[in-house]
C-alpha cells in the first residue's frame, strides 16, 4: 500500500471530566476525499482541533506525514507538514477584492522599495482561482461575490504554493452558509482540489453531501472510531446507523400532559429557512426542536419573540403576537433565552441584580418612589433559588461563570412567570453541574405551568427535557415524537435524514400534535 | 397582560430566613484603606489636595470665600452641559452635537429678545424647545435613519451651527437684551450663585430619573448592551430618543444662562464646552459609581477639573492654554483609567 498522507495512532484526548478521543486511529489515503463524520460530541471538532494544534493531545499518540513524523497539537508543525483548514466561517475581509483576501494569507509580491507590485499579485490570485476552476474577476470585492465563490477564496488562499507545500486540505462545514444550488459547484472545487494530489477531510452533517463527493468515510461516535469504509455501496441507512448506534429505549419519559391548555400557537410561520411552521405548545409542556445547522432550527425562538423578520401568525393566549415587537412579546408573557449569551443574554457590565430584575421593574415603582430594598430582597431570593454563585447581587454579571450567567438570564425570566418560555441552546458552554440545575429550573417552570420550547443541538438534553420533539430539516418538520419515541440517538438519526421506519405519522404521538 | 407580579414578589424566602450577608461585611473590621473607599472616590480626595495645595500657594486669591463663589458659579454651566451628555453617554447616544446646540441657544435667546422684543420668559421656553427639537431630531437620525450616533450628531452640529450663524448674520448681539433677562444668570440666592442653585435642581431630577426610575435603568440597560436590552423588551429606540432630547434641552439651558451671565451673544461660544464636558463625564464614570457614566460623578469630576483650572490660572496668570492643556490631558487619563477598570472589573 502506498504511503498515506496522513497516518494517525492512538489518539486520545482528555477533558477535565471528559474523554473527547479514545484511541483514534486515521488513515488518509493520498488524492482521496475522506469525509469525517459523527452526531455532535462524538468527537469530530476535537480531531481537526489537535490536527490544527488548537489542543495537544493525551501521550501516547503518534502521527506521519507522508511517511515523515508529525508532531500533533503544533500549530507550526502542521503549517510545515501542509496541512491546511478552511472552516465554515471563512475568515475573508468582505469589503477587500479577492487579490487583497489571497494576499492577506501569506504575503504580497512586491517591487523595489516594498510597494506592491498589483500585475504580478492579481495575476498570483487569478491562477490560484483558475486551478480551482474560477473565473471571476479579482478586483470586486469579495462581499458581493456568491457564497461558494467565497469559500472558493478561502480554499484558493490556503493552498497556495500547494505544489511545494500543501498535503491535505481539511473542510470542516463548508457548507453549512451555502445556498443548495452552489453546493455542486463547491463538489467540484474539491474534486479538482484532490486531481492536484491534494487529500481533503470533509466534514459534514449532511450526508448526502457525504455519498456524492467522499471517497472514504471514517465514522466517529462518543470519542471513537467506529469504522473507515469506502463510500461506494453504501447505503444512507447504514451510514447513519454506524453514527448512532443502537437506538436504546427512553428511561424517563415524561408523563403526558392532563388537560391541554393551548399558551402558544404557530400557524404558517416562515423566516429565512423556516417554512411555514406549524406548532401548538399547552401550558406545562416542553416541546424540543431539533436539526442540523442550516435546518431552521436556531431561527424557531428568534422568530417567535420578534428578534427577527417573519411570517405568519403567532398567539400566545389566544392573542395575536405582532412581529418583531419584543417589548409587546415580553408584556404578552414571553420569554427568550438567547442562543448567545454574552451578545444578547447578559449586560456584562451591569450587576447579577440589574440584569435579574430588568424583565421587569413595575413592582418596584410605586407612587413615584423606587422601592430598592424590595428589588434587592426578590433578587436575594431568586438567586438562592437560582443557585446562582457567589449569592451576591453586586458583583457584575462580567464576573460569573458561564453557567451562572445562564442561571441570571434564565431567572430573569421565570421571575415574571411567563406564559410562554423560549431557550435556544440554553447549556450550550455550561459546566456538567449547571446544565442539570438548568434542566431542574426548566421543568420547574413547565410544572407551573408555562408552555416552554427547547431548540438545542444536543440530543441528549432534549431527551432529558421534553414531552414532545419536533425535528427540523432544510425549514420542514421532518418528524415529530412523544413520549418514550424520544431517544437522543434516534433524534440524531431523523435529523440525518436516515430510519425512515420511525418517521413521521408511523405511530399516533400521545402528547398531541402539530396543527394539520 | 399575564405577568402577575404580586405572585414573583412573594418568591419563597430561602431554607434559613435570614438575608444573607454581604462577603466583606461578614469578615467584620474593615482596613482604614477600604473604609476610606478609594476605588470610588478617589476624585474627592484629589480634590481636597488640590485646594489646601492651592490654599498654600495662593492663600490671597485662592482660599477666599469670593473665589468659591466665582468657581462654583462659572462651574456650574459647565457641569450642566456635562451632565446632560453623561444621560446620553450612558444611553450609548454619543452626543457630539451639544456644543453646537448650546451655541444656537445662545444666539437665538438674545436674537428673539433683542431683534423681536420678545419677553424673556417667552424667549427662553422657545430656546429649551428649541434644545428638544434638536435632540428629537438627533434621535430620529439614529434610531429611524440607522445613523451611528457619534456620525448623526456631527452632521446635526454642524448643521446647527450653520443655521445659528445666518440667524445671527455673522454677528455678535450686543443691545437689546433686557436687564431682567441678564438677571435670570446673575441674582443670588442666600448669598449662593442661582447658577449653582439650577444646576442643583437639575442634578436632583438627574439623579431621581436614573437611579430611582426603572426608566433610568432602563436606560443605562440600553448603554450596556443594546441587543440584551431589546430581548429584554426595552424599547431601546425610545431611550436613544429621550436620551437625546436631554441632552438637547441641558446644552439649551448651559446656553441661555451663560448669554445671560455674560449678557450678550457671541458666535459659536458654545464650542468650547464640548472638551470640558466629555472630559468630565469620562472622568466621572471612574467615580461614585465605577465603569458607568453617572451623576453625581460627573459633578464631582466638573468641580475638580474646575478647580485644577482656576488654581493653576491664579498661580499662571498669564498662561491662556492651561485651561486646555489641564482638561485634555485629563480626558486621556479619564479615559484610560475607565479602560483598565473596565478590564479588572471583568476579571
Amino acid at each position: 500500500m502506498a504511503t498515506p498522507q496522513l497516518q494517525v495512532r492512538n489518539l486520545s484526548k482528555t477533558f477535565p471530566g471528559t474523554r473527547a478521543l479514545r484511541s483514534v486511529d486515521l488513515d488518509i489515503a493520498p488524492g482521496e476525499v475522506h469525509a469525517l463524520v459523527g452526531a455532535n460530541g462524538s468527537g469530530k471538532s476535537t480531531l481537526i482541533k489537535i490536527l490544527a494544534g488548537v489542543h495537544e493531545p493525551d501521550a501516547g499518540a503518534s502521527a506521519e506525514v507522508r511517511g515523515e513524523p508529525f508532531e500533533l497539537g503544533s500549530v507550526t508543525a502542521a503549517d510545515r507538514a501542509g496541512l491546511r483548514f478552511v472552516h465554515q466561517d471563512t475568515g475573508l475581509v468582505h469589503s477587500l477584492d479577492a487579490t487583497d483576501n489571497i494576499a492577506l494569507g501569506r504575503s504580497f509580491e512586491t517591487r523595489a522599495l516594498g510597494a506592491i507590485d498589483w500585475k504580478r499579485q492579481r495575476k498570483v490570485a487569478r491562477d490560484a482561482l483558475a486551478a480551482l476552476g474560477y473565473h471571476f474577476d479579482v478586483r470586486r470585492p469579495v462581499g458581493e461575490l456568491r457564497a461558494s465563490e467565497r469559500t472558493g477564496i478561502a480554499i484558493a488562499r490556503s493552498l497556495l504554493g500547494w505544489e511545494e507545500q500543501a498535503s491535505l486540505l481539511v473542510l470542516d462545514e463548508p457548507t453549512a452558509s451555502l445556498p443548495k444550488p452552489e453546493v455542486e459547484a463547491l463538489f467540484d472545487v474539491v474534486r479538482r482540489v484532490r486531481s492536484m494530489g491534494v487529500s481533503v477531510i470533509y466534514i459534514s452533517h449532511h450526508l448526502d453531501e457525504v455519498f456524492a463527493v467522499a471517497d472514504r468515510v471514517t465514522v466517529l461516535r462518543d470519542g471513537e472510531k467506529v469504522a473507515t469504509r469506502p463510500v461506494d455501496g453504501m447505503t444512507h441507512d447504514e451510514l447513519v446507523e454506524l453514527m448512532v448506534g443502537a437506538v436504546v429505549e427512553r428511561a424517563g419519559a415524561k408523563r403526558p400532559l392532563e388537560d391541554r391548555v393551548p399558551a402558544l400557537s404557530l400557524e404558517g410561520v416562515s423566516g429565512k429557512v423556516l417554512e411555514s411552521l406549524d406548532l401548538t405548545v399547552h401550558r406545562g409542556e416542553i416541546v424540543g426542536i431539533a436539526g442540523i445547522t442550516g435546518s431552521g432550527r436556531d431561527e424557531v425562538a428568534p422568530i417567535i419573540f420578534g428578534g427577527r423578520e417573519r411570517r405568519g401568525r403567532i398567539t400566545v393566549d389566544g392573542k395575536v403576537l405582532p412581529p418583531e415587537r419584543p417589548d409587546l412579546s415580553v408584556s404578552a408573557g414571553v420569554g427568550l433565552v438567547p442562543a448567545d449569551r454574552h451578545g444578547e443574554g447578559v449586560i456584562l457590565d451591569m450587576s447579577v441584580l440589574e440584569n435579574l430584575t430588568i424583565s421587569n421593574l413595575r413592582p418596584y415603582w410605586q407612587r413615584f418612589l423606587y422601592r430598592h430594598r424590595g428589588e434587592r430582597s426578590d433578587a436575594q431570593g431568586w438567586i438562592q433559588r437560582l443557585s446562582v454563585k457567589p449569592r451576591r447581587l453586586d458583583p457584575l454579571v462580567a464576573t460569573l461563570s458561564g453557567g451562572n450567567q445562564q442561571k441570571v438570564v434564565i431567572g430573569k425570566w421565570l421571575r415574571i412567570e411567563p406564559s410562554v418560555l423560549l431557550l435556544d441552546e440554553p447549556t450550550q458552554g455550561v459546566d456538567i453541574g449547571s446544565k442539570a440545575e438548568i434542566h431542574a429550573l426548566i421543568d420547574e417552570a413547565a410544572e407551573k405551568g408555562t408552555a416552554v420550547v427547547v431548540c438545542s443541538s444536543d440530543e441528549s438534553e432534549l431527551e432529558r427535557l421534553c414531552h414532545r420533539v419536533v425535528v427540523l430539516a432544510d425549514g420542514h418538520v421532518r418528524a415529530e415524537l412523544g413520549g418514550g419515541e424520544i431517544v437522543a440517538s434516534r433524534l440524531t438519526q431523523i435529523s440525518l435524514g436516515g430510519g425512515q421506519a420511525v418517521s413521521a405519522g408511523s405511530d399516533p404521538v400521545p402528547t398531541g400534535g402539530a396543527n394539520p | 397582560m399575564t405577568i402577575d407580579v404580586q405572585v414573583v414578589q412573594d418568591a419563597p424566602p430561602e431554607p434559613g430566613g435570614s438575608r444573607p450577608v454581604d462577603d466583606q461585611e461578614r469578615r467584620g473590621g474593615r482596613s482604614l484603606l477600604q473604609s476610606l473607599r478609594i476605588d470610588r472616590f478617589s476624585g474627592l480626595y484629589v480634590l481636597g489636595l488640590l485646594i489646601v495645595l492651592f490654599s498654600l500657594l495662593r492663600p490671597e486669591t485662592f482660599a477666599t470665600v469670593n473665589n468659591l463663589k466665582i468657581v462654583a458659579a462659572e462651574a456650574a454651566i459647565t457641569a450642566l452641559i456635562t451632565l446632560g451628555l453623561t444621560i446620553a453617554l450612558a444611553t450609548d447616544a454619543f452626543d457630539i452635537s451639544i456644543g453646537a446646540t448650546m451655541s444656537w441657544a445662545i444666539v437665538f435667546v438674545a436674537w428673539l429678545q433683542s431683534a423681536h422684543g420678545i419677553n424673556p420668559v417667552l424667549a427662553i421656553a422657545l430656546t429649551l424647545l428649541s434644545g428638544v427639537v434638536i435632540g428629537l431630531v438627533n434621535g430620529f437620525i439614529v434610531v429611524k435613519l440607522h445613523v451611528t450616533p457619534i456620525i448623526a450628531t456631527m452632521g446635526t452640529s454642524a448643521v446647527v451651527t450653520a443655521i445659528a450663524f445666518w440667524r445671527a448674520d455673522g454677528r455678535s448681539i450686543v443691545t437689546g437684551i433686557p436687564d431682567s433677562f441678564k438677571q435670570v444668570a446673575r441674582a443670588d440666592l442666600f448669598g449662593i450663585p442661582i447658577t449653582v442653585i439650577y444646576l442643583a435642581v437639575v442634578v436632583l431630577v438627574l439623579l431621581y430619573l436614573m437611579e430611582h426610575t426603572p426608566r433610568g435603568r432602563f436606560m443605562y440597560a440600553t448603554g450596556g448592551n443594546e441587543a440584551a436590552a431589546k430581548l429584554a423588551g426595552i424599547r431601546i429606540g425610545q431611550m436613544q430618543v429621550v436620551a437625546f432630547v436631554i441632552s438637547g434641552t441641558i446644552a439649551a439651558l448651559a446656553g441661555i444662562l451663560l448669554t445671560a451671565k455674560v449678557g450678550s451673544s457671541g458666535i459659536n461660544t458654545g464650542a468650547p464646552y464640548l472638551l470640558p464636558a466629555f472630559a468630565g463625564a469620562f472622568l466621572g464614570s471612574t467615580q461614585i459609581k465605577r465603569g458607568r457614566f453617572n451623576v453625581l460623578g460627573s459633578l464631582l469630576a466638573v468641580y475638580l477639573l474646575a478647580t485644577g483650572v482656576k488654581g493653576l490660572q491664579l498661580i499662571w496668570p498669564s498662561a491662556v492654554w492651561v485651561k486646555d492643556l489641564f482638561t485634555g490631558l485629563t480626558l486621556i487619563v479619564a479615559v484610560s483609567v475607565a479602560a483598565r477598570a473596565a478590564m479588572k472589573a471583568r476579571d
